[in-house]
């Protein structure tokens, strides 16, 4: 509901496949997909970004935004305050247009109501939203090294 | 197809895999390139290759079917000029009277100008303005302002 309300404007892009807003602890708050799209995949998506921000984060790198380009589209997403935001879209669509339509769009979000009772819902207190337990040793290795 | 032209674009064919040809070097730069909205002339810029070489090499991957043309017909529309006179009047209320000069860089790094340019682009373009302004807050302020009006453009 929040999705479509407060970023209606890309929900009507019609290479926008869907869109979902995840807690810090990767629970998923609100999502919109195309009829055509897995959204299973989506849980997949946030747990691998989560994962990359916060070594990102452990490096000490404040990237805000990552997008992924594939043969067919891109995965699109935004770290904010409390939450993770990811949009996937296929080609062709200006990616450039959709950081716009957040940019735009996302202040009116988070100043909700509606998402701070989401987020309310699930605790945030844990900022170290790593999931260690899935990673590799040369993973676990290199994670040894940033901490250092 | 017997000649490639600098304004083509092309996608690679979700059919055929590159892996699959045996591509050289350059031929493999240019795919990586290949995003639905580059130009063949762009491309060829962006990996200083000459005339001959990105023909040959677009010629090359268009007959091993690695590579479909997006049809541009339907997306040929042109952004209307009142437009850049607006974003122009919105940055220099930010920027002042440069405004109208970093909008003129801009378009000539993007290698367009305001009688060819494609209303695909244009969130580039505001990409890069709102990058001209070192202010976080008047960055989202300018694009605020700016999206009721170009709303209409960009969501067709």
């Amino acid at each position: 509901m929040m999705i479509s309300k407060y970023l209606n404007d890309l929900t009507l892009l019609k290479n926008v496949e869907a869109i979902a807003i995840y807690s810090l602890n990767n629970d998923l708050i609100d999502s919109w997909c195309d009829p055509n799209f897995n959204s299973k995949v989506l849980d997949e998506l946030s747990l691998h970004y989560f994962q990359v921000f916060a070594t990102l984060d452990l490096s000490v790198q404040n990237f805000q935004e990552i997008v992924i380009t594939h043969e067919k589209g891109h995965f699109y997403a935004r770290i904010l305050p409390d939450m993770l935001l990811i949009i996937v879209v296929k080609l062709p669509v200006e990616i450039s247009l959709i950081r716009l339509i957040v940019n735009v769009k996302i202040i009116d979000l988070l100043n909700s109501k509606a998402l701070q009772k989401g987020l309310k819902k699930y605790s945030t207190e844990n900022k170290d939203f790593l999931n260690k337990n899935i990673l590799d040793e040369s993973e676990k290795e290199y994670l040894k090294k940033l901490e250092l | 197809m017997d000649k490639i032209d600098e304004n083509m674009v092309f996608v690679l064919n979700s059919q055929r895999s590159p892996e699959d040809s045996d591509l050289l070097h350059l031929e493999w730069a240019v795919v990586s390139q290949l995003d639905g909205q580059k130009t063949v002339q762009q491309i060829a810029e962006n990996l200083a290759l000459n005339t001959a070489e990105v023909e040959e090499i677009f010629k090359k991957l268009v007959s091993a079917e690695l590579l479909v043309l997006v049809d541009r017909s339907e997306n040929d529309d042109v952004v209307p000029g009142e437009l850049f006179k607006f974003v122009s009047h919105e940055m220099t209320l930010l920027l002042g009277p440069v405004a109208s000069i970093i909008l003129e860089d801009v378009m000539d790094m993007m290698r367009l100008n305001r009688d060819n340019f494609d209303r695909r682009r244009f969130p580039g373009l505001i990409d890069l303005l709102t990058n001209q302004i070192d202010d976080p807050v008047k960055q989202i302020e300018f694009q605020r302002n700016i999206y009721p009006k170009l709303k209409q453009y960009l969501l067709k």
